[in-house]
């Protein structure tokens, strides 16, 4: 196996043990804490992901419609770019932090 | 936050370490790339486009790596034709780019031919096939990405030729650092789904 993923891995594993020091020494947040955050941002990885397959979806779709309805031709290959996974993440957090906040206000209101 | 979209989280961030940590890619490129039985010699080169221009007229890496592998099996004499294809661009047709790079690297002229007609696979099989088979061409080598192989094996031998699947890069031998594995992924997904969409069209 090549040196590169084991040095990358092994990276992120210190400055992950490094952050978790840091926090539970902070004493500003509870220690199980973890278990819910991992989860929450597993649900935004989620919503993310839903995204970036909606975003392909209409890509491919639109790009199949103006094949078949005009005299122009666009390449599929436009969509195989990193950029709209960037912005499919960035929508899948600015949608799920608002959904997590509209599920804290509904609760706060009794509604929830 | 449900339940659904936690648990896509979490599929999402497993396959992502399996495909930059594992050999997995590799693994699904052995698979893609057709086994073929079939050994030269050939009656012609056919070398697919690739992504077409940089915007400085030069050809793209994909390109390029397609056009050597072809020049490279000419010269190691698998068929007295090369057929380069590639459409027209705001900066120039790849088709005849390529060719300037085959004569510059001492393919005569009168070896190649050129397709720039053809904006998608489907299209240069047939294309390619009005060219070749009057001319009683029916046995090709046929350049493309390993990953693409066995969409482009199928789209030519639905128009009538015998193919020799001729791969331009060995997916596995790519697959050396996590980024080339999620970029070789990444090429393979879509791969898929061209499959697909060749499938439903009834192009394969």
């Amino acid at each position: 196996m090549s040196v590169q993923p084991l040095a990358l891995l092994a990276i992120v594993v210190v400055s992950t043990l490094a952050a978790l020091v840091a926090t539970v020494r902070s004493r500003v947040v509870a220690r199980d804490g973890w278990r819910p955050a991992v989860s929450t941002a597993l649900g935004l990885i989620g919503v993310s992901a839903v995204f970036l397959v909606v975003n392909l979806s209409i890509g491919i779709g639109a790009i199949l419609l103006v094949r078949f309805f005009t005299p122009w031709f666009v390449s599929v290959y436009i969509l195989n770019d990193i950029t709209l996974v960037g912005l499919s993440l960035l929508q899948g957090l600015v949608f799920g932090v608002w959904h997590l906040g509209s599920d804290g206000s509904a609760r706060s209101r009794g509604t929830g | 936050m449900t339940g659904a979209l936690r648990a896509t989280g979490g599929f999402v961030v497993v396959l992502f370490l399996v495909l930059a940590f594992t050999p997995a890619v590799g693994l699904v490129g052995h698979w893609m790339t057709p086994r073929n039985p079939l050994r030269g010699p050939a009656q012609a080169i056919v070398v697919l486009g690739g992504s077409g221009l940089r915007d400085d007229g030069e050809l793209t890496t994909t390109s390029l790596r397609r056009t050597q592998h072809g020049i490279g099996l000419y010269r190691a004499g698998l068929a007295p034709i090369l057929v380069f294809s590639g459409s027209r661009s705001a900066h120039g047709i790849e088709a005849l780019v390529r060719s300037g790079v085959a004569e510059a690297c001492g393919v005569p002229r009168s070896a190649i031919l050129t397709v720039t007609t053809a904006r998608t696979t489907q299209e240069e099989a047939v294309h390619i096939a009005r060219l070749l088979q009057p001319q009683h061409i029916r046995t090709i080598a046929l350049v493309v990405d390993a990953e693409g192989m066995w969409r482009a094996q199928r789209a030519f031998e639905r128009v009538g030729f015998v193919v020799i699947a001729t791969p331009a890069s060995d997916v596995s031998s790519l697959s050396r650092s996590p980024e080339d594995r999620l970029d070789v992924a990444r090429r393979q997904a879509m791969e898929l789904v061209a499959g697909v969409y060749y499938t439903l069209a009834g192009y394969l």
